[in-house]
Order: C-alpha cells, then structure tokens, then sequence
C-alpha cells in the first residue's frame, strides 16, 4: 500500500501536505503526531473518505480514487463508533460480509468467543471499550490486508488493550496482514512497530525503522558546575533541564557536539534510557526544542 | 519467559537474541528443547513478529536455534559448535571495553577475575 | 460487486419511513375513494329522486371524481414524507459518523448515491401503485364503476407519479449539497415552493414599485408548471406531462455528481460546496428582501401608493439585512467541528 504525494486542505487549512510513504505487507507501522496534526484526516484519505486534492493511495498497484473496489483489501477503524449503533451484532456481520467478499465469519465467531464478547441486539449497548473490541474483530475479520485503525486502545482497560495487542502481533505474524496504527499512545508502538511516522504540521517530519531509531539517537544526561555554554545549548536537543542538570538528545553520529559538549567541562555525562517517547518530545515538542 | 525492555538502549531484536543465549548458557532450555514459534514468542511479549523473525534467523545463523520446517524451533543439539571465529572476535572486543571501563572505574584486575569466575560458575548444564 | 448489501442497508433506514408513506397513501387514495363512492352515490340517489341528472352526467363526462381524489387533503403530509425520506437517506447519515463508513467501504460513491436513489423511488413507486390501483379497483367494483372510464393514464397515474418521484429527486438533489439532514429537508421544501414564491415575489416588487414591465401569461403558467407541489396538487399541465419526469431525472443525474465530488469532510455545515456560498448568500438576502418588503407593504392601505413603497422599502431592508447575519452565522454552523 503506497501513499503518494498526498496533500489536502480543510478549510482553507492545509491539513496534510505531500504527504508519502508505504507500507510492506506484514508490517505493523505507526503514525504519531501532536493532537490536530491530521492523523485522523490522513487515515481517512487512504480510504478516500477524504478525497486528495493532490496525490492518490495506491493499494495492491491500483489507485482507490479511481477503483475503490480496490478498497475490498483496505479496512479503516474510526475511534468513533458511533455508526450502527443501533444494529444488532448479527445485522452487521451480514451486512460486512455481503461487502466484503474475503469475510472470515468462523474467524469471527472465534474472535468474539475469545474477546468474551457477546452477541448483543443493539451495539449501542457495549461499554466503551467493547464498541472498540468490537469495531476491531469486525475489521480483522474481513480479512483485508491493509488494516487501519484510529487510536485502536482507547477506552479499553490495561488487559483488554494487552490482549488486543498480543491479537494483532499474532495477525499480523500468521496472516501476513498489514497494521497501521495511529496514536498518541507512543508507549505502546515501542515494541510494536516495524517503522513510525512522524506527522507535523501536516508533513512527514521523519521516518524511523523503530529498530534503528535507538542507534541513531542517544538520551545524555549532562551536568555542569555552573551552566551549559550557549555553544553548547545551541548544538544540542534539551529535553529537560532542572538547575544545572540537562538532560539531551543527540545523534549517536554526531561527533562534533559530542567533541563540543566534552570541552565545555561537564562534570558528569551519562547516557539515560531512551524511549520513544523521548524522541517524539524532541521532535514535535515545539519549537523551543528545535535545533 | 523473556523480559523486553522497550526504553533500554538495546534493541529489542538484541534483547531477544541476548536473553535466549543467556536462557541456553544458563541450562533452562536444553538443546533438542523446542521453543515457541515466532507468532507464539511475539505474542507473549507483545513485539512485532518481524522484530522477533529477526532475532530468531541471527539466532539461527550462530547456530544458536534450529527450524525444521513443519515441525518447529528448536535449540540446536550442538550449540557451541555454532559460535564461529567471528564470534569469538566479538566476544573479544567487548571483553577489552569491560577491562577499559572496569579501569576507569577502580576495579581491580582481581576482582575481575573472581567476578569472571563466578558468572562461569552460573552457568549451569552442559558446558563445564 | 452487487451492492445488495446496500440496498438492504439503504431500505432498512427508510423501512418506517415507508410504512408512514404507505398509511398516508392508503388514506389517500383506496380510503378517500371509498368515502368518496359514497358520498357521490348519495348525491347521485337524491338528484334522481328530485329526476335531474346534472351531476351524473359531469361525473361522465369530466374526470372530476379523479381529480378530487387526487388533490384530497392528503398531499400535504405526503410530500413532506417525500422530503423527509431523502433527509433520511443521505441527511441522517451526514449528522452521524455513518457517512464516513460508508464512503470507507469499497464502493464508488456514485453507487451509494444509485443505491439510495434505487431504494427511495422504487419504494415510493410500489407504494403509490399499491394504493391508486387499490383505490381503481375499489371503484370499478362499486356502482360508480362508469367513472373509471374517465380514469387518465397520463394525467392521474403517470403525472402525479413522476412529481412524486421529482419531489424526491430533489430531495436526493439537497442531500448531495447540503451537509446536514434539517437543513437538508428545510432545503427541499423551500426549494420545492421556489419556482412560484420567487415569481410572486418578483411580481410584488414589480407592481409596489410600479416599475413598467408587464408578466406573459405564458411566463406563469410556465412557473406553475414546475413548481411540483402545485402539479401535484392541480395537475393542469396543458400538455407537459414530461416536465415532472425530466426534472427527475435532471435531479438525479446532477445529484449523483455532485454526491460524489462533494467533500465529505464539510459534513454537519449547511453547504458542502464552499462555492455555493457565493450564490446562496445574496439568494436567501434578495429573497427575505423581496419577502420583508410585500409583507411590510400589505400593512398599507391599496389606495397611498407612495406610503405603500416606503413600508416596502423598510421591510425589504429589515428583513434582507436580518436574512443576512443569520444566514452568515449558518453558513459557519459546525465549522471547525472535529473531524
């Protein structure tokens, strides 16, 4: 699946700006980005709900803006559950499986069983978390290659998410399916995504193979008698500071702020464990990190 | 079986080999020991199947793990028979960094070696 | 891929809509035609005692009794039903997150829109045979059995069921355009009253202000002659009994297009196409203008002209400038909504 130069307004608001990347069959990747940053508006332009100004979504080498039928291997989880909600759990599986010819009902069956899930007159009547639980089996089940889903856990408590998780890791390994999650929920990519995208302001801001991301960047934390140089502030990424203690971020490469951070006479340097969340911080956190 | 940790600068494909040669060093899997297959370990501890595919076929290349197709992973019957030279070279050098920081921070070369010694002595089963 | 899901889809929403169209068209037609037997068998027993026949022989010789029928009380809540069920189809699924599942799904928009065009015309056409056929044959079988030769294919089955299926068409017409169900049904209704209000608008500013030009005839009766209510109601067309059915499919034909270029991420504002906005809002200022100013000028006495244009002049401004704030704040409902 290959998202190509995308770009879109809303509201005379660039949301989304030539936006392209792709994604492997069975691979699980995640879109991250501040709240408003178009997350949401890029999920629904892969599944033309939002129609492109510029550019196009190509699935299996075919465009879905000009075949959606294209779309039958394309499934798009809104994390509002608003629609059928006055349908019963048999209406829409019917309903699902006369559009989706690829419907795996005993798949179904045996992912409500396993979910605890009972079959209910009105989806309406689900809890939160289980209108969520439900929109997800309903999606997995259909089999589509491509599933895409909008903050896929919230509202489900530490052991439903657990269990939803361990299920798509066990999807995306047998089916070879392909999962595409967007979040603000950076914890739960950490083990999780093959890559992550970084969304802002409507852009592409990075790309990282989550493998690779943790040789790339390296957490330091730097202490100073006094304070750091501004030679110094000005070459690195300060994620935090407290009194004379700073706590950086800097590219495993780059050799020259490592050499300039050395000179400036630190009494202590200390590499810190990374989390993803560290690198969202100094790549989305504003402008006060930018370097 | 294995612990992840996200946030550790290791990644986690690393950990994964790291943790499953210790788990063989240390006499809990057994050679001939069949393992969980790559959905089942992903799924256990919640990592993306590609991550742990990656770790299984380096394992596999160090002679670490077996996989026979249809019927599953294994430990390898004779698992020291796969450490290569090249391994060796590894072991090495990291060797060196230990004794460089273990200078640095005053250990002493004797203390070092008892330490060595007792981390010999941990390891359990096959290999004493 | 059959979109027989859809069709079930799209016939479920509208299943207790139809179930109020059908009630409303039986009432209309077997029903009125049963009451109406009676009603004319008693006038036709009294004039015979009294040795006229008057009344028979209109009854023979004009469709009056089909007429009658056709323009009973009825219409009314029908053609709101008829305006309702578009709001339903595509207006209700606007308001809720349903229009983006479906437009997730693999189908062409324009198969959605087909889809719920099929389902609402099909449904509104067996319900109006069911009951104007129920009501034929009630007749037939009963003493006034001889009107039924005064039954006009073109004129009382053809007419008012293309204008039926035109006023739905419109309806699916405002659902392409307009991103919400209310406004969407207040919409069709207005823009179904359109063609003769604007007309009598202009007509009263020309004739207030006595501005030199005269109307054709022509010219109204061709304004009465889309205006649907009004074919539905009286159903003299002198001839255009083609006009209902080519705004049919006029509607249908432009609706399919602009559902499927509008952009759905305007839902839940009055206008999907930011472009109308151009039009719509000096459209809704002219009219309420026009509206203030015969209203205001009626207060006036006919015989102080000069007092009359005054008053027309205050209420055109009043009402054109009132028309102005409130239609500006509607065309910014539930923008920057979340999307």
């Amino acid at each position: 699946m290959e998202v190509r130069n995308i770009s879109k307004s809303i509201q005379e608001t660039e949301v989304l700006c030539d936006v392209s990347f792709s994604i492997a069959p069975g691979t699980i990747t995640g879109i991250v980005g501040r709240n408003g940053v178009g997350k949401t508006s890029l999920l629904k332009t892969m599944v033309d709900i939002f129609r492109p100004d510029e550019g196009e979504v190509r699935v299996k080498g075919e465009s879905i803006q000009i075949n959606p039928s294209a779309k039958q291997h394309v499934i798009f989880v809104s994390d509002v559950t608003e629609a059928f909600k006055n349908e019963s759990v048999d209406h829409i599986v019917s309903f699902y499986r006369e559009v989706y010819p690829s419907f795996d009902h005993a798949y179904f069956e045996e992912l409500m069983a396993r979910f605890d899930l009972e079959k209910i007159q009105q989806v309406k009547k689900y809890s939160k978390g289980r209108k969520a639980l439900f929109a997800l089996i309903l999606a997995f089940a259909t089999r589509a290659d491509f599933v895409l889903l909008d903050e896929p856990t919230d509202g489900l408590d530490v052991i439903v998410k657990r269990q939803m998780m361990q299920f798509m890791v066990e999807a995306v390994a047998e089916n070879d399916i392909s999962i595409l999650i967007a979040t603000h929920r950076l914890d739960e990519l950490e083990t999780l995504a093959d890559q992550i995208i970084m969304l802002k302001d409507g852009q592409v801001e990075a790309r990282y193979e989550l493998e690779s991301v943790k040789m790339q960047y390296q957490k330091m934390q730097i202490v100073y008698a006094e304070q750091m140089p501004e030679e110094v502030i000005e070459k690195v990424n300060i994620l935090q500071q407290s009194g004379r203690v700073y706590v950086c971020f800097i590219a495993r490469a780059d050799n020259e702020t490592k050499q300039a951070v050395e000179k400036s006479g630190p009494l202590l340097i200390e590499e810190l464990p990374m989390s993803l969340e560290d690198l969202f911080i100094a790549k989305l956190g504003g402008d006060r990190f930018a370097t | 079986m294995l612990h992840i940790d996200p946030k550790s600068q290791t990644p986690i494909y690393e950990q994964i080999i790291v943790q499953m040669k210790d788990r063989v060093a240390k006499g809990v899997l057994k050679p001939g020991e069949r393992i969980p297959p790559v959905r089942e370990l992903s799924s256990q501890i919640v990592v993306n199947p590609n991550t742990v595919s990656k770790a299984y076929k380096e394992l596999e290349k160090q002679g670490v793990i077996v996989t026979m197709r249809g019927r599953g992973t294994f430990i390898s019957e004779d698992v020291t028979a796969g450490i290569t030279a090249g391994q060796t070279e590894h072991v090495k050098k990291e060797m060196s960094r230990v004794v460089l920081d273990a200078y640095y921070a005053g250990v002493s070369k004797e203390e070092l070696h008892v330490w060595i010694n007792a981390f010999y002595d941990d390891l359990g089963g096959w290999d004493k | 891929m059959l979109p027989k899901a859809l069709w079930k889809k799209d016939f479920k929403q509208t299943k207790g809509l139809f179930i109020y169209l059908g009630l409303v068209f039986i009432f209309w037609f077997p029903i009125q035609a049963l009451l109406r037997i009676d009603g004319a068998l008693e006038t036709l027993r009294e004039e015979q005692a009294r040795g006229e026949d008057h009344h028979l022989q209109f009854l023979q010789t004009s469709s009056y009794f089909w007429e009658q029928l056709l323009s009973s009380s009825s219409w009314l809540l029908a053609l709101l039903l008829l305006a309702v069920i578009p709001g339903v189809l595509i207006g209700s699924e606007r308001n809720s997150e349903t229009h983006h599942v479906m437009t997730g799904l693999p189908f062409k928009r324009q198969t959605l829109f087909i889809s719920k065009f099929v389902v609402g015309a099909v449904g509104i056409s067996l319900l109006f045979f069911f009951a104007i056929g129920l009501a034929y044959i009630f007749v037939a079988q009963s003493e006034l059995s001889f009107v039924t030769e005064q039954f006009s294919l073109l004129e009382h089955l053809w007419l008012p069921w293309t204008t039926m299926l035109a006023i739905f068409a419109l309806g699916m017409l405002m659902g392409s355009l307009v991103g919400e169900m209310l406004s969407q049904i207040v919409l069709t209704l207005i823009f179904l009253i359109f063609p003769s209000g604007f007309w009598l608008l202009v007509r009263q500013f020309i004739e207030i202000n006595n501005i030199p030009l005269g109307g054709e005839q022509w010219q109204a009766e061709f304004v009465g002659n889309v205006t649907l209510p009004l074919i539905l109601l009286d159903g003299n067309m002198n001839g255009w009994f083609i006009i209902p059915a080519v705004m049919t499919i006029v509607f249908a034909v432009v609706g399919t297009y602009s559902y499927a270029s509008a952009k759905d991420e305007h839902n839940g504002e009055l206008l999907l196409f930011k472009k109308l906005n151009v039009i719509f809002l000096p459209g809704v200022v002219v009219c309420f203008a026009l509206l203030g100013g015969m209203i205001a000028a009626s207060i006036a006495p006919h015989s102080q002209q000069e007092f009359q244009v005054i008053l027309y002049w205050i209420g055109a401004v009043l009402l054109g400038s009132g028309a102005y704030f409130s239609t500006r704040r509607l065309l910014q409902m539930n923008r920057g909504r979340k999307k």
